[in-house]
């Protein structure tokens, strides 16, 4: 196909974490949708009505912070940006949501859990992966139905993520067939957890949950181990990491703890596109990239469709019907979520998590 | 109200209260510990030193670089697991006292007639400036030991206390009464009394001033050392942990009367048995209406309650007070 000098080039902003302290996180996912740009530039765009459109990614920092957030996400809309992949934590994404929606421009998050950011009635928010509601219904489910624990005590960090998900699972267990036995609070910033531990303990329950952050999950899983208490935990996406691993030592093996989207070893594709990611970054796929990698080109995918403007791009990502991407197939509901979300069980073996249940929910 | 009747008894089993009372003492201890370093600075030069509770979290780091270098894990023999421990205790005594020698020197000296505040500030300089150095040059992350000295002693139904609970114990009280012996007892304890009463006259009688404040930081800050060994035994640490441990102890301190060596000593063990019956039973004692998410706020309500009725503490320090 020919390629004209002057065909347009249509920018595509990213927004995340690309310095600091989860920057592994951002600049995962920035080169995921990169990948997806760069391949599709290759293959020589996408045509709509005699013209052919390539793309440009725009990548931009928020530190996962509401403040700075909304500054990049203001900058991305002075660039001119015609989509926007990110934010990638709940926080910035919700405070840039706003900006995109003031400006009619389409925003996909690769990673955003939080219920709230897709409850606001924005009409661009959209996001490739379940919400916390949803996990919370796999986390209950698997306690009590996979693991056979009827009695189940819930405990939470009081974090917006962590409470959060915590009242998903509260409200799914006994639709799952459980018992909420106890619920109890710590602070994030206290380091003894045995009081809450030790009440817990007293109501024989045969797992707990934990909503929270690995950083207070070690700690509290190694006290519980020094209290006697032998049942298992089961923990979300904020403790799936190997810091939590670290911090309880051996007292983590057998936890469990769920995260979004299909383990790596099940998702069909995915080490033909490490072997690609890996080429051109020197490293692994980290954590979302593939979800960004979908994001780019349900975006690109639907300027093919309906054409370069922003309000085209917003009714043709709107309207994603069964839209095979490497991780799943996507279908976004009225308000901006996946109606089919997936889901991944893992349990701690010999030090590191492993996956040990697939779970879709809805669909 | 019969719901009022039953959550009231509901999860109150002996079991259950014996063992809060363990957590309460074991987490008092510690507080105690570090509230010995607020109180000693207070008694002697009226200020409250925040710089305390990030020696503290220093000390951590050290007991921390100690142990990772002998590489011990939760199945180490004893024969190399004291040892190493005792020489943690040195080392992070030896950095604290070190470290609470030097900052009274830079930051405190200088400002000793200066308005109050100067020095105040000046300490929240240091505690910002220590908890920024630990993040940028050692980490940023939690950290924990493996599970030493595991082991327990059954005491009652299915409720144990274990040796590290027992160790924190002990420690704790005999660094109280050994503390307590040598002010009383030494000349340098006499020193610090008298600095306490009064500077000017001390100083005019020939007290070396200079020399009795210094030794005041390096015996709280090497105490301090002590409390990060007995912590790690048991929590986790990170660059912040000073803040909340020193606001914790300071609340401990003051509870007891600050100034007051055995005060500052019962107001830990009394805000730790607070925050640890609070956690489990303010939900019980409250119909229900509050959770174990309020558990700060009921220790916090207690130093309230203690400030409005008993500003001076329960142990009131009469010898703080000056003309």
């Amino acid at each position: 196909m020919a390629f004209k000098p002057s065909d347009p080039v249509l920018k595509i902003g990213f927004i995340g974490m690309l310095a600091g302290k989860y920057q592994n996180y951002g600049i995962d996912a920035k080169n995921g949708a990169q990948l997806a740009v760069d391949q599709m530039n290759a293959a020589g765009g996408v045509q709509n009505q005699g013209t052919t459109y390539t793309f440009q990614l725009d990548p931009v920092d928020d530190n996962a912070d509401a403040t700075q957030g909304a500054q990049s996400a203001q900058k991305l809309v002075d660039d001119g940006v015609v989509a926007v992949i990110g934010g990638i934590f709940s926080t910035a994404t919700i405070a840039e949501s706003k900006i995109f929606n003031d400006n009619g421009i389409t925003q996909i998050s690769p990673s955003a859990t939080n219920p709230k950011y897709t409850a606001q009635g924005f009409k661009t928010a959209f996001r490739v992966i379940g919400n916390d509601v949803a996990q919370g219904h796999t986390d209950a489910e698997f306690a009590v139905k996979t693991l056979g624990c009827k009695n189940v005590a819930i405990l939470d960090d009081k974090s917006t993520y962590g409470q959060g998900l915590a009242d998903s699972v509260n409200d799914a267990i006994p639709g799952a067939g459980g018992k909420i036995v106890a619920r109890e609070h710590l602070d994030a910033t206290a380091s003894d957890f045995t009081a809450q531990l030790t009440t817990i303990k007293g109501k024989h329950p045969d797992v707990i949950f934990y909503g929270g952050y690995s950083a207070q999950a070690g700690p509290l899983t190694s006290q519980a181990r020094k209290l006697g208490i032998k049942v298992p935990f089961v923990m979300g996406d904020g403790c799936e990491d190997s810091d939590y691993t670290k911090l309880a030592g051996t007292d983590a093996e057998g936890a469990f703890a769920s995260n979004g989207g299909p383990a790596q070893n099940l998702m069909t594709g995915f080490a033909e596109f490490n072997t690609k990611f890996k080429a051109k970054y020197s490293v692994d796929v980290f954590q979302y990239a593939p979800q960004a990698f979908d994001a780019a080109n349900i975006i690109m995918n639907a300027v093919k469709t309906a054409g370069a403007t922003k309000s085209a791009v917003l009714g043709a990502v709107a309207a994603t019907k069964d839209y095979k991407g490497l991780v799943q197939s996507y279908t976004f509901d009225s308000k901006g979520d996946i109606t089919t979300s997936i889901f991944t069980v893992y349990k701690v073996e010999s030090g590191n998590f492993k996956a040990v249940k697939a779970v879709t929910i809805g669909g | 109200m019969q719901r009022c009747l039953d959550l009231l008894t509901s999860g109150l089993t002996p079991e259950g209260i014996l063992q809060q009372l363990i957590n309460g003492v074991t987490l008092g201890s510690v507080y105690a510990l570090i509230a010995l370093g607020y109180s000693m600075v207070y008694g002697v030069l009226e200020l409250i030193n925040f710089a305390h509770g990030d020696v503290f979290m220093i000390g951590t780091f050290v007991v921390l670089g100690v142990t990772g270098q002998f590489g011990l894990t939760g199945t180490s023999s004893l024969a190399l697991v004291i040892p190493v421990l005792l020489l943690a205790m040195i080392a992070a005594m030896a950095l604290c006292a070190v470290l609470g020698f030097t900052i009274e020197k830079v930051a405190y000296r200088p400002l000793r007639r200066a308005p109050r505040l100067a020095p105040l500030i000046s300490a929240i300089g240091v505690s910002f400036f220590l908890e920024a150095w630990i993040a940028t040059y050692v980490s940023s992350r939690d950290h924990t030991l493996p599970n030493l000295l595991a082991g327990d002693i059954p005491l009652y139904a299915d409720v144990t206390i274990r040796y590290v609970q027992v160790l924190m114990l002990v420690s704790s009280v005999v660094m109280m009464v050994g503390l307590q012996q040598l002010v009383r007892r030494t000349s340098l304890g006499r020193g610090m009394r008298a600095v306490a009463q009064d500077r000017e006259a001390a100083e005019l009688m020939g007290v070396n001033m200079d020399r009795v404040i210094s030794f005041t930081f390096i015996i709280g800050s090497a105490l301090a050392g002590v409390a990060a060994v007995l912590w790690m035994l048991n929590y986790s640490t990170n660059q912040t942990i000073g803040f909340i441990a020193g606001l914790k102890a300071f609340t401990a301190a003051v509870i007891g009367g600050i100034g007051n060596i055995p005060g500052a000593m019962l107001g830990g063990f009394l805000l730790g048995l607070a925050e640890s019956l609070g956690a489990a039973y303010i939900s019980n004692a409250s119909c229900g209406i509050f959770s174990s998410a309020y558990e700060d706020v009921f220790a916090f309500a207690f130093l309230i309650l203690m400030l409005v009725f008993r500003p001076s503490g329960i142990m009131r320090e009469r010898v703080s007070q000056r003309a």
